[in-house]
């Protein structure tokens, strides 16, 4: 007999990202905004950063205090990320759970306790597949969870623990079809491996434009794409827009800018790849911020029964509806 | 299954039990059990484990904001070992100059 399908066998990735993207288009402006105001500057800050220490005269000097102004950026990103997805959260579960200053404080005070040590452990456990799935879940759903309402860290972290574990399978193909962390290992794994090949292609063919395309597509198929496909499209997109600008710019307005006269070079320059990230990032974070909602919703509603009263809930205001 | 299928409420005799309590190993009816963290305990367990913890919360009032300085301590570290990476890195990879030419190692 086949087994019928419930809410806790977990939905599968497509399912689960599908849904991701509903709720993010449902999501009101003012999640928008705790999400955009706290990540944008912290993207705007790395990229700063970047273009300054790998080019400017003073940036050894300036290394110190530009890191503890990004530090304290990164904890202003958590912080509107996590507030984003408590909002999204209210949406599920049709509530609305006031921002009181205590709440708020404590929210700064789980995310900075916990969130950094994210860029300690999920690098480390990058290089073994499971565990990072494993790691990876258990900083998102601490995102979620976090959201100020418990304090208490233990607590906290246990549950996220819990939750991280569940339906490894299909969490780990909703990472690998949202995560841009995986576009991030993707694109410095082809840079490395595509820079190697791409040398020694020159060496024997020399500077020849098109073998050095071919070589260098086939090797985005190989190595890019298949970590990261979403994240892959959504790059090649960006570029052909970042790209394309400086050219449209000259066609129809006559502007000539430093991006066209430095043809071909500006894309090879490490501010425009992080650029790219950093959008890329944008773009990707917000859905899966999303299907990690969603995922914590259903972990914990198979043990509060969370969404069997929102269920109620929505039923009775049918009901009064029609009377 | 068996054995908690015999057993009665403790303050219920007259009830079936349905489940057993982990901290007091005692059997309990529907509705003197209470879902707790995933765990089903007794009404008086969980009071005492909320007294518990209510008590251990006023003595470790500064340990989130002393965790939170910590992980603002190694953010800086962490950012500040990124920028002295960056800094050393040659400028021939930050302006893409190493796509131009092959590397020295593999020139003849």
């Amino acid at each position: 007999m086949k087994k019928s399908r419930t809410i806790g066998d977990g939905d599968g990735p497509f399912v689960t990202a599908e849904s991701a993207v509903m709720l993010a288009r449902r999501a009101p402006l003012d999640a928008w905004a705790c999400y955009l105001g706290g990540s944008i500057p912290f993207v705007l800050g790395i990229l700063y950063f970047w273009s300054d220490m790998s080019r400017g005269a003073y940036a050894r000097e300036r290394c110190a205090p530009a890191a503890l102004g990004l530090a304290f950026l990164f904890i202003c990103m958590k912080t509107g990320q996590s507030m984003y997805a408590a909002r999204l959260l209210d949406m599920l579960t049709h509530r609305r759970r006031p921002w009181t200053l205590r709440r708020l404080r404590r929210l700064v005070w789980v995310q900075s306790a916990v969130q950094p040590w994210g860029l300690l452990a999920i690098p480390l456990s990058m290089p073994a597949l499971i565990p990072f799935v494993y790691v990876y879940g258990y900083f998102q759903n601490l995102t979620v969870l976090g959201d100020g309402d418990d304090s208490d860290l233990k607590s906290l972290r246990r549950r996220a623990r819990q939750l991280a574990g569940k339906h490894l399978f299909s969490h780990s193909l909703t990472l690998w079809l949202l995560s841009p962390w995986m576009l991030g290992l993707a694109m410095v794994l082809s840079f490395g491996v595509v820079w190697l090949m791409m040398t020694i292609v020159m060496r024997h063919a020399g500077h020849d434009a098109v073998v050095v395309f071919v070589v260098g597509a086939l090797f985005f198929v190989m190595f890019v794409w298949p970590l990261s496909p979403l994240g892959s499209v959504l790059i090649l997109n960006l570029a052909a827009l970042f790209v394309g600008i400086p050219e449209l710019l000259r066609i129809f307005l006559g502007w000539d800018t430093v991006f066209r006269l430095s043809a071909g070079y500006a894309v090879a320059n490490t501010t425009f790849l992080v650029t790219l990230f950093g959008v890329a990032y944008l773009c990707m974070d917000p859905l899966l911020k999303a299907a990690y909602v969603i995922r914590c919703f259903k972990g914990e509603s198979l043990r509060n029964g969370l969404d069997l009263k929102v269920a109620l809930a929505e039923l009775r205001e049918a009901r009064e509806a029609a009377s | 299954m068996n054995e908690l299928q015999k057993k009665r409420c403790f303050h219920h005799p007259q009830r079936e039990a349905v489940a057993r309590c982990p901290e007091c190993r005692g059997f309990f009816c529907r509705e003197c059990i209470v879902d707790h963290e995933s765990r089903a305990l007794c009404a008086d367990c969980m009071a005492r484990l909320s007294a518990s913890r209510a008590s251990g919360r006023g003595g470790h009032r500064f340990i989130p904001p002393l965790y939170a300085v910590a992980g603002l301590i190694w953010l800086w570290f962490v950012f500040y070992a990124f920028g002295r990476i960056l800094l050393a890195l040659p400028s021939s990879f930050h302006e893409g100059d190493i796509w131009a030419q092959p590397a020295e190692w593999m020139a003849p």
